[in-house]
């Protein structure tokens, strides 16, 4: 009886170990998956900040409609890194870093919009601000990037 | 004269051709994400497609018969069908793509979304498809690709410190925020980017269409040996200027758009417009290669009537073929599929198919019955196996590498 007993104890502890293991894996996976996913948009969207920057700062450079089509691809990558990460949960521990994330890519989705808009209308006298504030957000875009990459 | 100047105009048209959305989309992906550190992997691969195209063309100007009419004859059926589907896969794929890049670029200066242009470029690849002469289409897209040369002029212009790019290429150092599975993800893409199957089967038919011998076999040379490096001297320019301008700004190239952004810089309007240019004419005259290679491969394979040497109506399948492959085309990118997309599987999936394709042809060029005195020789044949075996283990690493980093974004 004694051994039996033994036995299921033995039993049921392994069993709660290897959930436990099993649950702590999964949290890492879901921690490490989700960290990886935020970095690609992370990395995305200060590719884009830079390229929209690229394009106010060689407007001369560039002719007919080929800087309003850079700068709408711009747009529409980070509204789709934006999207793809709303779409993915954060594990608890990282709703913070969430947070931040979202509100910097949000931040760059409307400075981007803006962009399009000034270069659609070929209102030069913005790309001066535009650019400025481009400098500011983009640095801290990176940043987060590097932050996730870890 | 005129054989000195159909030489000059064989090379020009090698260079121009040569470059295609995949060479262009990927040569600047890698320039901007990986700098100069892949730049062996362009030598490599330009070394290669040479080795089997003129191995093929040699077939074709020999035989005068086209690379699948023999791969079914001395394999059979069987094995000539396993090349059929890996080949024409990939090819279909790269049409697609090809199709969509020269909407791509139009919209690039237009304005208008791609997808209104789809089926006008679509119909006008096949209107040339179905009734420009042969030499007439080669010559005009693959010259005016030539536009090209203006990334050459641009990382010139753009001044880099050359010493530092040639110590990138060296010594395959890359940066340091990248891994080395994307490191090795894109040096296969780059592989099957610059051996894509169709160059192999567009060359030998080609050569086929305008009636090569074996007294044209210097002039095939000429094309091969000069112009094919030469256009990897463009693909280099593209890697080169995306990897001086793009890659300090930290940005990483994802369209079309970014690709023609150092010419702007170095060279401003004039330069991109030229660059349009060349976008336009090298992926449209690709479009029109990887549309036709689609219609050799089924017709020689079943043993049709094909090629535009005869008139449309006396090679009426082969052309059914062709309205049928442009009109899928047209299909798959009305869904709304990102074509840069089907460029990077399209490149991916060349490198899986290339033993596939490229074993057959080492057979037939190895057999002296068909070949004669002109078969293999020793250095080919020692190229053609060391290049077999770089295939297989680029087809093998393929699909991993690509799950792995998920297309190289991981």
């Amino acid at each position: 009886m004694r051994r039996t007993l033994s036995a299921v104890v033995a039993l049921l502890s392994s069993t709660a170990l290897l959930v436990t293991l099993t649950g702590c894996l999964a949290t890492t996976d879901e921690a490490a998956g989700w960290r990886e996913d935020a970095r690609v948009a992370a990395g995305d969207t200060h590719s884009q900040l830079m390229t929209v920057r690229l394009v106010l700062v060689e407007r001369d450079g560039l002719l007919g409609r080929y800087d309003a089509t850079v700068v709408r691809d711009a747009e529409e990558a980070v509204g789709t890194a934006s999207d793809d990460l709303a779409k993915s949960q954060p594990p608890r521990a990282l709703r913070p870093t969430y947070d931040r994330l979202t509100t910097l890519l949000d931040d760059a989705g409307s400075l981007v919009a803006e962009a399009r808009t000034a270069v659609g209308e070929r209102d030069t006298s913005r790309y001066a601000d535009l650019v400025r504030r481009i400098e500011r957000l983009a640095p801290r875009v990176e940043r987060m990037e590097k932050e996730l990459r870890g | 004269m005129k054989r000195y100047l159909a030489v000059f105009l064989g090379i020009l048209s090698a260079i121009g051709g040569f470059v295609d959305i995949g060479d262009l989309v990927t040569n600047a992906v890698v320039g901007s994400r990986l700098g100069l550190s892949l730049g062996w992997v362009v030598v490599v691969g330009v070394i290669g497609i040479c080795v089997f195209a003129e191995m093929s063309g040699r077939v074709a100007a020999v035989s005068g018969r086209p690379t699948f009419d023999l791969v079914r004859e001395r394999l059979g059926p069987r094995v000539g069908l396993l090349n059929l589907i890996a080949s024409m896969g990939v090819t279909v794929l790269t049409f697609v793509a090809e199709v969509g890049g020269v909407a791509l670029a139009l919209a690039l200066v237009s304005s208008v979304h791609h997808l209104l242009v789809v089926p006008f470029v679509a119909a006008l690849v096949w209107v040339i498809l179905w009734r420009a002469r042969f030499s007439h289409m080669e010559n005009t897209l693959g010259i005016l690709g030539l536009c090209l040369v203006v990334f050459a002029v641009a990382l010139w212009q753009l001044g880099p410190d050359w010493g530092d790019l040639a110590h990138q290429m060296a010594t395959a150092n890359k940066p340091t925020q990248e891994s080395w599975m994307v490191w090795a993800f894109y040096a296969v893409a780059l592989f099957g980017a610059a051996m894509t199957p169709y160059e192999v089967f567009f060359f030998s038919s080609g050569g086929v269409e305008e009636s090569w011998g074996p007294k044209d076999l210097g002039v095939m040379r000429a094309n091969v040996l000069i112009g094919f490096p030469l256009g990897g001297m463009l693909s280099l320019a593209i890697a080169g200027s995306a990897a001086v301008v793009l890659a300090p700004e930290g940005i990483s190239v994802e369209n079309l758009g970014q690709v023609g952004l150092p010419v702007a810089v170095a060279l401003g309007k004039v330069g991109v417009a030229v660059a349009v240019l060349g976008f336009v004419a090298a992926i449209f005259a690709a479009a029109c290669e990887t549309g036709l290679s689609a219609g050799y491969s089924i017709a020689q394979y079943f043993g049709w009537q094909w090629g535009k040497f005869v008139r449309p109506r006396e090679a009426a399948r082969f052309h059914v073929v062709l309205a049928l492959v442009t009109i899928l085309a047209i299909a798959v990118l009305m869904t709304g599929v990102d074509p840069i997309m089907v460029t990077e599987f399209s490149v991916v999936f060349s490198a899986i198919a290339l033993p596939l394709t490229y074993f057959p042809i080492l057979v037939v060029a190895n057999d002296p019955d068909y070949m004669g005195e002109h078969v293999n020789g020793r250095l080919a044949n020692a190229l053609g196996v060391v290049y077999l075996v770089l295939v297989l283990v680029a087809a093998l690493a393929a699909i991993p590498l690509m799950v792995l980093t998920e297309m190289g974004t991981a």
